[in-house]
C-alpha cells in the first residue's frame, strides 16, 4: 500500500535517523532489511566502504563524530537506490573529502536518472552537475539567480 | 444563535422538559414500595441513556474524522464527550441519591453502577487527554482512536462486570429496582422524560459544536494573521 | 504482509540485550509493587490467593504501560521513528513488532513477580503455577495490544507518559477483572475448567484489541 512508495524515496533529515546504540554495520544492516534488500550484510558492507566508514563499522553510532554520522546518514538515505532523493543539508559538518564524497554520490544518482533535491546554507557547485537553485522564502520558492529559468518546485519535479 | 435549527431545538427542549417535569412530579403515581424517591428514576434512566448515546457519538464521529478528515467530526466528537461526561456524572449522582434510602448506602458495587463508573473513567481519560494536548491534527486523530477503542470496550465491560457480581453476589442488592413499572402512566412518564432528555442533549450538542467551530475558525484566522505580519515584517 | 517484522523485533531485542535498561527497570518496579501489596495486605490469611492475584495484576498493569512506552522509546532517539515510517514497512507491521517487544518485556516482569510470589506467599503452587500460565499469557496479549496502541501518545502530549495509565486502566478494567478472578481461583487450587468463562472473556478482549490496534495504529503513529 502507501508504505510501499517509500521504497523509491531516500531521505536525509536534520536528525540522522540512526540508532545511537547500534553500530554502523548494525544500522545499515537493519535498514537494508527494512528495504527488503537481499543479502543485507554484504549490501551494508558495500555501502560502509563506499562512504569510507569500513574501519568504523563496529563503532556505536553515538561514538561517531558529526561528520562521520552525516556520512552514515547519507548512506542510509541512498542505500536502496531510490528514484527520489531528498537531502536536508547534506554538506553540513563535512570536510573536503566528505564534500567530494557527497558530490560523487549525487552524480551517481543522477547518472541512473534519479531526482535529487537538497538544501544548503550557501550557494555551491558540484562539478559536472547542472544545479537548479532556488531561494526558500516564506511565500515559496524563487529562482536564486534571475537568469530567465523561472520555475517552481513542481516544475522541477515534473522535469525529472 | 439566530440559526432556526438552534431556536427550534431550544423551543422543543423547553416544551418537552416542562411536560416531563409535570408528569414526573404531578401526573405519575408514587411507587408503592419505594415511595417518593423512586421518582428520581425518571431522571436517572434518561441521563444514563444520554450518556451512552454520547459515547456512541464520540466513537462514530471519531471514526468519521479518521475516514473523512474534516475538523467538524472532531468537534462533534469532543462536544459529545463533554456532554457525555456531564450526564454520566448525573447518572452517578442521581443513582447515589436513589440508592441511599433504598439500599441504605450511597455506593455499592452493583453491576450497573460499576459499569457506569468505568464508563465515567473512560470519559474522564478522554477529556484529560484533550485538556493536556495542544489542539493539533495529531491529537484529534489520537482522541478519535481512543474514543473508538473505548466504545469497543463497552460490551466487554458490561459482560465482565455482570459476571464479576454474579460470582460474588452483593448482599445489598436484593430487589430489582426498575423492573416494576406496573402502571401504564409510569411507562408514559418515562418515555416523555427520555424524549425530553434526548432533545436537550441534541440541543446542547448543537450549541457546543457551534462554539468549537468558532474556536477553530479563530485559531485559523489568528494563524493567518500572524503569518501575514511575519511576511510584512520581512519586506 | 508482515515484511519487516523480524528485523524490527531483532533490532529491539539486540538493543535491550545490550543495555538491559528495560528489563532491570520493569522487573524492579513490578517486584516493588508486589512488596508494597504484601506489606499492605499481609501475606497470611484465607484470602492470600486473592491478594497474590491482585498483586500480580497490579504489577502487570504498570509493567505493561512502562514496557510499551519503552518499546516505542527506542524509536524516539535521533528521530528513528521517522526512519521506520519512511521505509516500505507498513505501520501495522510496526505495531505487530512493537506489540511483541512489549509482550516480551511484560513477560519478563511477570515471571519475576511469579517467582517472588511463590517465595513470599510460601504457597505450594506447583501445578497451580502451570495453570496460571494461560491466564497470564492471555492477559498480557490484551494489555500489550492496548498499551502499544496508546503509548504513541507519550512524546506527543505534555506528560503523555503519565497520561498513559490513566487511559489504559479503565479500558483494561474488564480484562483486569477476568484476569485477577481467574488467577485467584487457579492459585486457590481450582482447575482451569472452573475459570473457562474468564478465559473466554480474556480471549475476546485480546482478539478485539489486537485487531483494533492493528487497524488503528497508522492513525496514531504519524506525527504532524
Amino acid at each position: 500500500m502507501a508504505a510501499q512508495q517509500f521504497r523509491r524515496v531516500g531521505v536525509l533529515l536534520h536528525q540522522s535517523l540512526l540508532y545511537p546504540r547500534l553500530t554502523c554495520r548494525e544500522n545499515m544492516e537493519f535498514y537494508s532489511e527494512l528495504f527488503a534488500i537481499p543479502d543485507a550484510g554484504a549490501h551494508a558492507r558495500r555501502w560502509l566502504e563506499r562512504v569510507g566508514l569500513q574501519r568504523a563499522a563496529d563503532e556505536l553510532v553515538s561514538a561517531l563524530s558529526r561528520g562521520m554520522e552525516q556520512r552514515l546518514g547519507i548512506a542510509r538515505a541512498m542505500l536502496a537506490d531510490p528514484d527520489l532523493i531528498l537531502l536536508d543539508e547534506p554538506f553540513a559538518a563535512m570536510d573536503a573529502d566528505g564534500v567530494a564524497l557527497v558530490s560523487s554520490l549525487v552524480r551517481e544518482a543522477l547518472a541512473r536518472e534519479a531526482a535529487v533535491i537538497f538544501t544548503a546554507h550557501a550557494p555551491l557547485e558540484i562539478a559536472g552537475v547542472d544545479l537548479r537553485m532556488f531561494k526558500l522564502e516564506s511565500n515559496g520558492l524563487t529562482p536564486f539567480k534571475d537568469e530567465g529559468r523561472r520555475g517552481s518546485l513542481r516544475n522541477l519535479l515534473r522535469r525529472n | 444563535m439566530k440559526n432556526p435549527i438552534s431556536i427550534g431545538l431550544a423551543a422543543a427542549t423547553c416544551l418537552s422538559m416542562v411536560a416531563a417535569l409535570f408528569m414526573v412530579f404531578v401526573y405519575v403515581p408514587t411507587e408503592a414500595e419505594q415511595g417518593i424517591v423512586q421518582r428520581i428514576f425518571y431522571f436517572h434512566l434518561p441521563c444514563a441513556w444520554v450518556a451512552f448515546l454520547g459515547f456512541g457519538i464520540v466513537a462514530l464521529a471519531g471514526g468519521l474524522y479518521l475516514w473523512l478528515g474534516h475538523k467538524v467530526w472532531d468537534d462533534l466528537s469532543y462536544a459529545a464527550a463533554e456532554l457525555g461526561m456531564l450526564f454520566c456524572t448525573l447518572v452517578l449522582v442521581t443513582g447515589s441519591i436513589w440508592a441511599k434510602p433504598i439500599w441504605g448506602v450511597w455506593w455499592t458495587w452493583d453491576s450497573r453502577l460499576t459499569t457506569t463508573f468505568i464508563l465515567w473513567l473512560l470519559y474522564g481519560s478522554y477529556l484529560l487527554l484533550r485538556a493536556f494536548a495542544d489542539d493539533t491534527d495529531g491529537i484529534a486523530r489520537f482522541a478519535a482512536v481512543l474514543g473508538i477503542v473505548g466504545v469497543l470496550d463497552i460490551p466487554i465491560i458490561i459482560i465482565s462486570v455482570r459476571l464479576w457480581r454474579t460470582i460474588h453476589p452483593a448482599v445489598l442488592l436484593t430487589r430489582q429496582g426498575e423492573h416494576g413499572l406496573q402502571d401504564l402512566r409510569m411507562v408514559a412518564t418515562l418515555l416523555v422524560s427520555l424524549a425530553a432528555f434526548t432533545i436537550m442533549f441534541v440541543w446542547l450538542l448543537w450549541m457546543r459544536v457551534a462554539t468549537l467551530r468558532l474556536r477553530t475558525r479563530i485559531v485559523r484566522l489568528r494563524r493567518t494573521l500572524a503569518l501575514r505580519e511575519l511576511a510584512e515584517a520581512h519586506r | 504482509m508482515l515484511e519487516g517484522f523480524g528485523p524490527i523485533l531483532r533490532k529491539d531485542l539486540r538493543l535491550e540485550v545490550r543495555t538491559g535498561e528495560s528489563t532491570v527497570v520493569l522487573v524492579s518496579i513490578s517486584v516493588l509493587i508486589l512488596v508494597v501489596m504484601v506489606l499492605a495486605f499481609g501475606p497470611a490469611g484465607a484470602r492470600r490467593a486473592e491478594v497474590a492475584a491482585g498483586a500480580l495484576w497490579t504489577a502487570l498493569i504498570f509493567a505493561g504501560t512502562m514496557g510499551a512506552t519503552r518499546a516505542l522509546l527506542s524509536e524516539r532517539e535521533s528521530g528513528c521513528l521517522r526512519g521506520l515510517l519512511l521505509s516500505p514497512v507498513e505501520p501495522a507491521t510496526i505495531y505487530a513488532a512493537k506489540l511483541s517487544v512489549a509482550m516480551i518485556f511484560m513477560a519478563q516482569a511477570g515471571i519475576a513477580v511469579l517467582v517472588v510470589l511463590v517465595l513470599f506467599f510460601n504457597l505450594d503452587f506447583g501445578g497451580a503455577l502451570l495453570r496460571l500460565l494461560p491466564v497470564f499469557l492471555l492477559g498480557i496479549v490484551g494489555l500489550a495490544a492496548l498499551c502499544t496502541l496508546l503509548a504513541t501518545v507519550s512524546g506527543r502530549v505534555r506528560a503523555g507518559a503519565m497520561l498513559l495509565p490513566v487511559m489504559v486502566v479503565p479500558l483494561f478494567a474488564p480484562a483486569l477483572i477476568a484476569g485477577s478472578k481467574a488467577s485467584a481461583a487457579v492459585l486457590a487450587g481450582q482447575p482451569l475448567g472452573a475459570v473457562i468463562t474468564w478465559l473466554k472473556l480474556l480471549g475476546a478482549f485480546d482478539v478485539l484489541f489486537v485487531t483494533a490496534g492493528y487497524l488503528l495504529f497508522e492513525h496514531v503513529i504519524f506525527e504532524d
